[in-house]
């Protein structure tokens, strides 16, 4: 190089598709991590594990997790079972490690500030890792779902599906409402996904903000226990996530679903709105 | 550099380059936290092309400065203009054009060090994906690190890390680098090819800004220096000038001291003393030039058996400004 | 320090969480303070003209929603909230929600709502089909021929289902009327969308703890939309409203109920020689003495108690306090209630809620009644108020 090449633009031009290639480096970076794919392995094994066990010890109607003696007459059922069994606890770990890492990771090990200084403006940044924790959150819901369908498939076989009204429809029917059901645990733990990333915008330490996140939950499914505070159960974070069963009535109250579903984005708008401010605010000092 | 020529050849014709605005200003830049003034009031003046040594002892307010620079840390009050530009309000165009090293590498270490120079390169909507490989793998080349490229950053030792962050610092052509501490965890090897890499970039024009404990490489390769302490920015200026600063001592040999001492004071010189065991005198320089000295000695009849001038070393300066050595810490 | 610039910049990007939160409370509060504010501004009808028109409703299909709920001050019982079981623990607490669907005499359909089940109940023609999703447990009962005859007979379930609709529950509350009653309209109220008055019914007698009951029917359609008894608290104790109501027909697939292959179905067919002979022998049971006593009412209108008589209470989780029987679990239902009972002087338990009120006597008698515990007392001593 030479002098003259510091008649270069004073601004540089920029790349079209930036934003899907910091995007896709996001979402490339959280499947490359060890902890992450041992999470979507631990989700993968439950659904697995649930089918085996159906399928030695035969289950009798009403026993277990909802879902769990139809079974064995429909592998389609296991995905219900399965995203019942995991949508308390095991979906919301996997979420809360993940959001809760998002920006605390990057702060604690000063890779933030080496993003920030690319640079990656913070409004980009947060947008990017949202979306990136967002399809992680959507992908830990279809594994999940796509183990339980495959396995239950295997090991039982699918069939026409027996709803919880006692109506029968056929498995194309079936199929639609376990996406349905899916889409809507993803939604749902959307707005986990959003607190999680406001914690972790607040601190350094990923391990805190993991905590943290997964605490909300516990709060959350708390005060839903206490049936004095039965005023606000309707506004609580995890109050409607069972509400995917909507999708399993024969007659779909798609007003409730879009009502929940806005409920679970309200919580993601003020999350991430909250989010944005604080990193705007932010000292970078790690 | 290939990447340098394609990203020229795909730009459009941008404000005409001026040398005549510096790198970096900052006007009475501020920044306290809680009630500790971390950096108070400095007006730091890196002129194009220049090579600034950014000096100061641990806690003076160097990183807190280098942070507002590059927009991680809000100042208080004060100004920063960075390439003509005001930041932090243009740091989406400015930073491209600055690569930075600051406080030490930070990588993922679970990635290679080629997945942690593409992470970034990514993240820079500045730079050219068509040409990524090829600039990723010029940087590591350009740090040495090609061989260990295919290596996971966790087993990187400091100093590949080190390598590892300057890479990163030049993934694409810069016009300034910011390096805080750039040598730290380097063998002397290492030092010697960071000082060389420097004086390469800026013989290609870039400005760089160092901040380095390691006086006598700042003093070989710095055009310009700064001294920080106590958040204050206590000297700056072109090294001769700063060195000048501090006074050179013109020290005259002679048996005949008494008229040796009545034409130093004669000249003016400042601080004259006797040494009789030695057969000395000694005082300050100041303005005069050293054959005036010796010419006024001769003059008033003494014999000139040798005379000396010493100019202050970076460090003499140093403590006498900041009242410490290096690497104290705070 | 206040005014550097970068506390305005915070304070400006703290804003934005702000609004966001203000738009989402903007967006949730204003369409029903929009509907509410203005409050409907309906003729005046008298008491008499409300309930004529409720009678002469020729309302026959519709679909809503309706939610029950409890609020007699009594703790939630373990794991009754998210079941979609009728049982008797599931109505004194908490919020239940069930789902209607009407069309004409012949086809009506009822969907008690868990959140991952649902208990429904199908009358279509002559058939009525009862599932339940936790047993996958199908009923089914044919009915007579005869379609009026079988509106009629068709009591035992159909009825006992619109009890827990609006419906029913003003119609129940409606023959509780009498002199010791004073009834008003208020024509202000607003119910799942729909203008309504609201026929309010205050009990003269202040031995009663029912307060008053507000029955909310619908200004257009005349159905009733919401029933509330007030017992001490500020809230309605006990309550059963339309959360959302259309009158259009439902779909005919709605009522369309063909059991799922492989569950059990019990077959019950009204009418038949069969049933007649069970009958008999239920008779002969009760008067040879062998069939449990039935409960006995003391009192009239609103301070009516309801005795049950100690070989009936016998069975009752109740009772068991009563004989100083415990049990271990701590969370059982009998050990909840033992938490609530109060030793009277005479040696009587009580168990106090918002509306209803409980005697445990001595003898193993119980007493209920929506009364005074004095009431309750008197009425153990045979003296009936």
């Amino acid at each position: 190089m030479s002098f003259a090449d510091l008649t270069l633009p004073v601004v540089r031009p920029r790349y079209r598709g930036a934003f899907w290639r910091l995007y896709k480096g996001e979402v490339g970076i959280s499947l490359r991590r060890r902890r992450n794919l041992a999470l979507l392995a631990v989700l993968s094994a439950i659904p697995l594990m649930i089918g085996i066990a159906v399928y030695l010890s035969t289950p009798r109607a009403g026993d277990g997790p909802a879902f769990l003696g139809q079974i064995t007459g429909n592998g389609l059922f296991l995905v219900f079972t399965a995203l019942t069994v995991c949508i308390p606890v095991f979906l919301p770990l996997v979420v809360g490690v993940v959001s809760g890492d998002s920006i605390a990771g990057e702060a604690g090990s000063g890779t933030l500030r080496y993003l920030l200084t690319v640079p990656v403006t913070r409004t980009r940044l947060l947008v990017a890792k949202t979306l990136g924790v967002a399809t992680f959150t959507a992908l830990a819901v279809a594994v999940v779902a796509v183990v339980g369908l495959v396995t239950g498939a295997v090991l039982f076989g699918l069939g026409n599906v027996t709803l919880l009204s006692g109506d029968t429809v056929s498995l194309g029917t079936g199929l639609l409402r376990a996406l349905g059901v899916s889409a809507y645990v993803m939604v749902a733990l959307f707005g986990l996904a959003a607190g999680g990333m406001f914690i972790s915008t607040l601190t350094e330490n990923a391990i805190a903000a993991m905590a943290t996140t997964i605490g909300l939950v516990m709060v959350s499914a708390l005060l839903d226990a206490v049936p004095q505070l039965s005023a606000i159960h309707g506004v609580l974070l995890t109050h409607n996530w069972l509400g995917f069963g909507e999708f399993l009535r024969s007659n779909v109250d798609t007003a409730a679903v879009l009502r929940w579903s806005a409920l679970h984005l309200a919580y993601a708008a003020v999350f991430l709105s909250l989010a944005w401010a604080r990193l705007q605010s932010k000292d970078v000092t790690s | 550099m290939t990447a340098a020529a394609t990203a020229a050849a795909t730009t459009t014709q941008g404000p005409p380059y001026d040398a005549v605005v510096p790198a970096i200003r900052t006007t009475g830049l501020t920044r306290r936290f809680g009630s500790q003034v971390a950096v108070s009031a400095v007006d730091l003046l890196v002129p194009r092309g220049a090579v600034y040594g950014f000096l100061g002892p641990n806690g003076s307010g160097k990183t807190t400065t280098i942070r507002m620079l590059l927009g991680l840390l809000a100042a208080d009050s004060g100004e920063i203009e960075m390439l003509g530009q005001p930041m932090p309000d243009a740091l989406a165009q400015v930073l491209p054009r600055v690569g930075a090293l600051i406080e030490g590498p930070a990588f993922h270490p679970y990635l290679t060090g080629t997945a942690n120079l593409r992470r970034l390169d990514v993240s820079d909507a500045t730079a050219n994906p068509a040409t990524s490989k090829e600039r990723i793998a010029a940087a590591l080349s350009r740090v040495g690190l090609t061989a260990a490229a295919g290596k996971k950053y966790r087993n990187y030792s400091l100093g590949m890390k080190q390598r590892l962050g300057l890479a990163a610092a030049l993934l694409q052509p810069r016009d300034l680098l910011v390096l805080d501490e750039p040598t730290n965890g380097l063998d002397p090897q290492g030092t010697r090819e960071v000082r060389h890499l420097v004086r390469e970039l800026a013989q290609d024009g870039a400005t760089v800004l160092v901040s380095s404990h390691l006086l006598a490489e700042v003093e070989q390769i710095a055009t310009h220096i700064g001294i920080m302490s106590g958040g204050e920015l206590l000297r700056q200026g072109t090294l001769t000038e700063v060195l000048s600063d501090g006074d050179a001592v013109v020290t005259v040999t002679t048996p005949d001291l008494g008229e040796a001492l009545e034409a130093l004071l004669l000249l003016g010189l400042a601080d004259a003393t006797l040494d009789r065991e030695h057969q000395q005198v000694q005082a300050r320089l100041g303005e005069i030039p050293a054959e005036a000295v010796a010419q006024a000695v001769i003059n008033a009849g003494a014999r000139l058996r040798g005379l000396t001038v010493e100019r202050p070393h970076l460090e003499d300066l140093f403590v006498s400004l900041t009242g410490e050595g290096f690497d104290v810490l705070r | 320090m206040t005014t550097s610039p970068r506390s305005l910049r915070r304070r400006a990007a703290w804003s934005a969480p702000v609004l966001t939160a203000a738009a989402i409370g903007a967006a949730t509060l204003l369409p029903s303070a929009a509907s509410a504010s203005p409050h409907p501004k309906l003729p005046a009808k008298t008491a008499a003209q409300l309930l004529a028109a409720v009678q002469s409703s020729d309302v026959s299909t519709l679909s809503g929603t309706i939610v029950e709920t409890a609020r007699l001050g009594l703790p939630s019982l373990p794991g009754t909230n998210s079941s979609a079981a009728l049982t008797w623990q599931t109505l004194v607490s908490g919020t239940h929600t069930a789902r209607v669907w009407f069309n004409g005499v012949d086809q009506q359909r009822l969907a008690v709502l868990g959140q991952l089940s649902e208990s429904d109940v199908v009358h279509n023609g002559r058939n009525v089909w009862t599932y339940a999703s936790d047993t996958q447990a199908v009923a089914h009962t044919l009915l007579p021929a005869n379609a009026e005859k079988s509106a009629a007979t068709s009591a035992t379930k159909a009825e006992n289902l619109q009890k827990y609709t609006p419906q029913g529950a003003a119609a129940a509350a409606l023959q509780a009327i009498t002199p010791s009653t004073q009834v008003a309209v208020d024509p202000t109220a607003r119910v799942a969308g729909q203008p309504a008055y609201t026929l309010v019914l205050t009990p003269r007698d202040t031995r009663s703890t029912v307060r008053k009951v507000a029955i909310a029917i619908d200004a257009t359609h005349n159905v009733p939309l919401r029933v509330q008894v007030f017992g001490a608290g500020a809230a309605p104790a006990f309550e059963t409203a339309f959360t959302n109501i259309s009158y259009q027909a439902p779909a005919a697939s709605v009522f369309a109920f063909t059991p799922p292959s492989g569950a059990k179905v019990t077959n019950d067919v009204l009418g038949t020689a069969a049933q007649k002979k069970a009958a008999d022998k239920l008779g002969t049971k009760i008067k040879t003495g062998t069939a449990k006593v039935s409960p006995t009412v003391v009192g009239t209108g609103w301070t009516s108690v309801l005795v049950l008589p100690a070989s009936t209470a016998g069975s009752s989780p109740l009772s068991a306090l009563t004989s100083g029987s415990t049990s271990s679990k701590g969370d059982s239902p009998t050990a909840v209630l033992s938490h609530l009972t109060t030793t009277l002087p005479s040696g009587d338990k009580l168990l106090s809620s918002a509306l209803i009120n409980v005697l445990l006597a001595k003898d193993g008698r119980v007493l209920v009644g929506a009364v005074s515990p004095s009431v309750l007392e008197q009425a153990a001593a045979g003296q009936p108020g």
